[in-house]
């Protein structure tokens, strides 16, 4: 019902815009009369050949403004549905969840204070982590394992536009998730109720690099330590990036290393390759695996992506191909 | 006939006016460099000190904007069309935009953290240069 819902919306505020000769662009968002207030969302749907399950990944809507210093973001998402190929839809409850919601605060070219659910500060791919953003329909092992997605708190940033700008962000949560004001659930890949985290940028217009350290703990008390590394090197065609990560609980280490590096090719107007490698060691798990990722975007326009990727893991079990078509409202 | 349009575009390209960045009287920019203008024009940086900062833009198929873009974001229009993308994913929006350079002018001559470009004959008392184009 949710999804019907949010597919009208967005139906009917295209029609709107178009109707009032409104300055409407897909991928753009809308903004509501002359408020402060700006509305969007994303869909997407993926496939799998290795369960042979259609899923509906993504279906959101953002709305966020900014009234001089003072900004707002909300993000709320509907449950994943997992359909099979034979046509039969996954009983699932269909919950509405909040992905975002904060209110940032400015004071002056250095400091800002962040207050809500955000995505954590934490490596590039995390930061930009829906379908039709990133670049491929897969996102690396990485944000699932090493760290948590979002923080429930305080975000406290500094920046500065020197000759080398960089920022330095403090992440600060000591409470559940903000999810829980809603329903029963926890919209994050680790159910915590404590992270503390900082993350050093130096953002050099094509080179980029970050530092992460932090640590976290989960509802059942066992702590996380985590430290990670990242680059991204911008071309005007290709894109490389790399993130290299470890983690440790209070036995001893976890993730004794987990990385992957992805290079991203322009080959045509609309047209993209990219090849990624993934490595990891997961001492809870005791899973070992290596894997290449070859992926292909077409984006027939820049709000709508059309992706396949297929996946050669070193368990062989877990080699699969993935399609998927997101948009961007 | 292909001759007569290319040597068209060339005395075009030769007689193009530069452009300047234009500040408010009161805006405590004094000069700007040109890594500092992407960054503002990419809304990275939003504040100078403790002054908000308002960046202008004109309509997307106006030569200006397009000399703007190509000389200091050093983005051609799909780059920056999948750069707002993101952004709006992240809750910020491109520039505001105004329909001419006089309304540009006027803008800035009125809102202490406005930045804008315009032609610098346009250019008038009633505002400070921050930055030349030098073509």
């Amino acid at each position: 019902m949710n999804r019907l819902i949010y597919l009208n919306l967005f139906f009917i505020f295209s029609l709107f815009s178009y109707a009032e000769e409104l300055e409407y662009k897909l991928g753009k968002g809308l903004q509501v009369g002359t408020l402060p207030l700006f509305i969007g969302g994303y869909i997407s749907v993926n496939y799998e050949n290795s369960s042979d399950t259609l899923k509906i990944d993504d279906i959101a809507v953002l709305a966020y403004g900014s009234y001089d210093r003072l900004s707002y973001m909300l993000e709320l998402e509907t449950e994943d549905i997992d359909i099979n190929f034979n046509g039969e839809e996954e009983k699932k409850e269909e919950q509405l969840h909040i992905e975002r919601i904060f209110f940032t605060y400015e004071f002056d070219e250095n400091y800002a204070l962040r207050v809500g659910k955000y995505n954590s500060q934490i490596g590039f791919w995390n930061l930009m982590p829906i379908n039709v953003l990133r670049d491929t329909t897969s996102s690396p092992m990485v944000t699932e394992l090493l760290f948590p997605k979002f923080t429930n708190g305080l975000d406290v940033k500094y920046s500065s536009e020197n000759r080398l700008p960089y920022s330095v962000h403090l992440m600060l949560q000591e409470n559940e998730d903000i999810d829980r004001w809603i329903n029963d659930d926890v919209y994050n890949n680790f159910d915590i109720d404590r992270h503390y985290g900082i993350n050093v940028l130096v953002d050099n217009s094509m080179l980029s690099y970050m530092f992460n350290a932090g640590y976290f703990r989960t509802v059942d008390q066992e702590n996380k330590y985590y430290f990670l590394g990242a680059f991204q090197y911008l071309d005007s065609s290709f894109k490389l990036l790399g993130e290299l990560g470890m983690q440790f609980n209070d036995d001893g280490v976890t993730l004794p290393y987990i990385a992957y590096l992805q290079y991203s090719k322009q080959l045509a107007k609309d047209h993209e390759a990219i090849v990624r490698v993934e490595s990891y060691s997961n001492k809870e798990t005791d899973i070992d695996d290596t894997f290449a990722i070859l992926g292909y975007t077409y984006r027939p326009l820049a709000p709508i992506a059309l992706k396949a990727e297929y996946q050669w893991h070193s368990l062989h079990k877990e080699d699969k191909l993935l399609f998927s078509i997101s948009i961007l409202f | 006939m292909r001759i007569f349009l290319i040597l068209i575009g060339v005395i075009m390209g030769l007689i193009a006016e530069d452009f300047v960045v234009i500040a408010n009287k009161n805006s405590p920019i004094t000069t700007i460099g040109k890594s500092e203008l992407k960054s503002i024009y990419l809304k990275k940086r939003r504040f100078w000190n403790e002054t908000k900062l308002v960046a202008l833009n004109l309509p997307p198929n106006n030569t200006l904007r397009q000399n703007f873009e190509k000389d200091i974001l050093e983005m051609n229009p799909s780059q920056l069309e999948t750069y707002w993308m993101k952004q709006h994913y992240s809750g910020h929006r491109p520039p505001y935009r105004l329909k001419s350079m006089k309304s540009v002018l006027l803008f800035v001559k009125k809102v202490k953290g406005a930045i804008g470009y315009i032609p610098y004959s346009l250019a008038s008392k009633d505002v400070k240069i921050i930055y030349r184009s030098t073509h």
